[in-house]
């Protein structure tokens, strides 16, 4: 039987995104549903019984961490990728902290999303590349040649 | 007509100043007085001659007024119980007196000769001389003027008068001077003096014994008077300078008051405005660059391997390192409008999700420290909270030139401390001084802080010296949810 995806976002443009990535590399898993905030991931975790949840933090009403915590509570043997634009080093324990099994941050979906969701199929976690693959030099804010006008602007009206 | 019915002008000296009053004379003396010893004297001088010389005697006083009299009479060897026995002396309460023929609070002639007709008349029956001669003492008009019923003391006075036209009597009345305080009273006091054939100054006046003593004392009491004047004059004026400034106190109170509304409502908006700002540039125009740069991903995974070094393939290239970019610094500049986690995961989370950014945008060597861990506190405390370490910590970073920032989160018994120490060159001793006056010489962004902890009901501390700066925010909260954990402590590099 083929593996079964959830996914859920609040932006459909990301959704599409991500159903394009695994389509391209793994035409044989099947979308098994889509859902726009933690109530209704609940909702169809409970209805589709995927094999992994793709998840987003910071939804409206119930965020991704809020359903994460009760998918795990429901001990399913639902894998949660947690899918996200936020980055920090700290983010790790308090995913675990939730019950998620993986993490992979929005700008690197092409990259590691697929191996990330193999990794958890195969009851494995995914925590780690993401992180250790930033660029070592990190640009400062409005350092880029066009869009540095625009954002060093941005940056002065804001605290360090 | 023998009584003493002075026209009723306005003049002081329309009765000339004696120093004692003959009771054996008709007439209607005034009696001033500073001590009461003084007056129970010049009482007993005027009832004890009196009855001495077998006439009649009538007294309407206060209590303690009577009894001194009674007891100055009894040492000076004169027995009056049986003067009052016999009837020849009578001797009345003054408040008592008086309520008989006040009707509205003025004295009405009719009743006032109803009740004090009869008792001259019957002390005047007994006296044990033929003159049947009357003294009488009376000082209800000073009951009156004591209560402020200035006109019905003066009223009183004049139908003492009008009953002099009836009745033979002298009559002595006695006023304290301590009741002559105000300019106010300067015009009423001469028409009492008017209304008298005698006035007898007070102790301070009648005590001197020659003329050129009392002259002496008149031309001091004027010069009193005139330094008084100028006293009074400066009270006037003091007392007017202090209403102005209680105005202008009170306005400036209000203006504060306005301004500190106006500064809360402004640093709410603001946290508003940011919150919005950074939670839509985080959430829409962030998953939109995800979204793109997927799409990008795509496109370059389809481009052939020898395109790739095309102009097409560069041109893509370059649009996925500017699409990265833009993810990033949008990602920062949310940050820093909004913290991220904040309101998903409170404070615990966000303060060391915002130090790690901070210790590698500043460079500065971050700890953090917190005992112990607690849980969710209510969201306007939150961030006010966290706005107030951003700036503590901007502050280090723009001014400190420390190289190390170490922040510590404390719940005590329902109080939340947040210190931000560092270890650079501290406040200029200037400004510092200047911030025990007022809050208000201090930057915009630890006035802000200020104003956030006052409008939480806490307080911010400023400690500065060449050593560093610690900046201390205090506030009493509950948690909302509780959370069990121990302290926490780590280091946040800057690599």
């Amino acid at each position: 039987m083929s593996p079964k995806i959830l996914i859920v976002d609040d932006h459909e443009v990301v959704r599409h995104g991500v159903r394009s990535i695994l389509a391209r590399s793994r035409p044989q898993w099947e979308i098994c549903g889509e859902a726009s905030d933690g109530k209704h991931a609940i909702e169809s975790v409970l209805l589709a019984d995927p094999d992994v949840i793709i998840l987003d933090i910071t939804m409206p009403g119930m965020s991704g961490l809020e359903a994460a915590a009760e998918i795990s509570k429901l001990g399913l043997r639902c894998r949660i990728l947690i899918f996200t634009m936020h980055e920090s080093e700290r983010l790790v324990s308090d995913l675990r902290a939730v019950g998620a099994h993986g993490y992979v941050q929005k700008s690197q979906a092409s990259r590691d999303l697929v191996a990330a969701v193999e990794t958890l199929l195969g009851g494995g976690t995914f925590f780690g590349p993401t992180l250790q693959s930033e660029p070592s030099k990190k640009k400062e804010p409005g350092s880029g040649p066009s869009l540095g006008r625009v954002f060093s602007s941005f940056v002065s009206l804001c605290p360090v | 007509m023998s009584t003493s019915r002075v026209p009723a002008n306005d003049t002081f000296f329309a009765a000339p100043p004696v120093t004692t009053f003959d009771p054996s004379r008709p007439g209607h003396g005034v009696q001033f007085y500073t001590d009461d010893a003084y007056l129970v004297n010049a009482l007993s001088r005027f009832i004890g001659t009196a009855l001495g010389a077998g006439d009649a005697a009538i007294v309407i006083a206060t209590k303690p007024h009577r009894e001194g009299l009674a007891q100055r009479l009894k040492a000076n060897g004169l027995d009056t119980t049986a003067a009052i026995k016999k009837g020849r002396y009578l001797v009345l309460d003054a408040a008592e007196t008086l309520e008989k023929f006040m009707v509205e609070g003025e004295p009405d002639w009719a009743r006032f000769e109803a009740v004090i007709s009869p008792f001259i008349m019957s002390v005047a029956e007994l006296t044990e001389g033929e003159t049947r001669r009357v003294a009488a003492y009376g000082e209800m008009v000073a009951l009156l003027w004591e209560q402020g019923k200035i006109d019905a003391a003066i009223r009183l006075e004049e139908l003492w008068n009008l009953l002099a036209e009836k009745h033979v009597f002298t009559l002595l009345c006695a006023y304290p001077i301590r009741s002559f305080f105000d300019d106010k009273h300067s015009h009423p006091f001469s028409q009492i003096c008017a209304k008298h054939s005698a006035v007898i100054p007070g102790e301070g006046y009648s005590s001197l014994d020659t003329e050129a003593d009392r002259l002496r004392n008149v031309a001091h009491l004027q010069q009193k008077e005139q330094s008084l004047e100028a006293v009074r004059n400066a009270k006037n004026q003091l007392e007017k300078e202090m209403a102005e400034r209680i105005d202008v106190e009170r306005k400036l109170r209000r203006s504060e008051q306005s301004l500190r509304e106006l500064s809360g409502r402004l640093l709410r908006m603001q946290d508003e405005e940011r919150r919005r700002l950074g939670r839509e540039l985080h959430d829409s125009v962030g998953q939109y660059l995800a979204a793109l740069k997927m799409g990008l991903d795509s496109l370059q995974a389809d481009t052939p391997v020898k395109a790739v070094r095309d102009t097409s393939g560069k041109g893509l290239t370059a649009c996925l390192e500017l699409v990265e970019q833009s993810i990033r610094e949008v990602r920062t500049i949310s940050y820093l409008l909004y913290p991220p986690m904040l309101e998903e995961m409170g404070l615990k989370t966000a303060i060391p999700w915002y130090l790690d950014g901070f210790a590698k945008r500043s460079g500065i060597q971050t700890t953090f420290e917190i005992t112990p861990v607690f849980g969710r506190l209510p969201r306007d405390l939150e961030l006010a909270i966290f706005r107030v370490l951003q700036e503590g910590l901007t502050n280090v970073h723009r001014h400190s030139a420390s190289t190390t920032a170490h922040v510590r989160v404390m719940m005590q018994d329902d109080t939340l401390t947040v210190e931000v120490t560092d270890r650079g060159t501290g406040i200029p001793p200037a400004i510092m001084e200047s911030t025990r006056e007022a809050v208000g010489t201090l930057g915009v962004g630890l006035r802000g802080m200020n104003e956030r902890m006052r409008q939480l009901g806490g307080k911010l501390e400023l400690f500065s010296n060449e050593q560093g700066t610690t900046v201390r925010a205090t506030v009493r909260c509950e948690e909302i949810s509780a959370e069990a954990g121990t302290s926490v402590s780590s280091g946040i590099s800057a690599s």
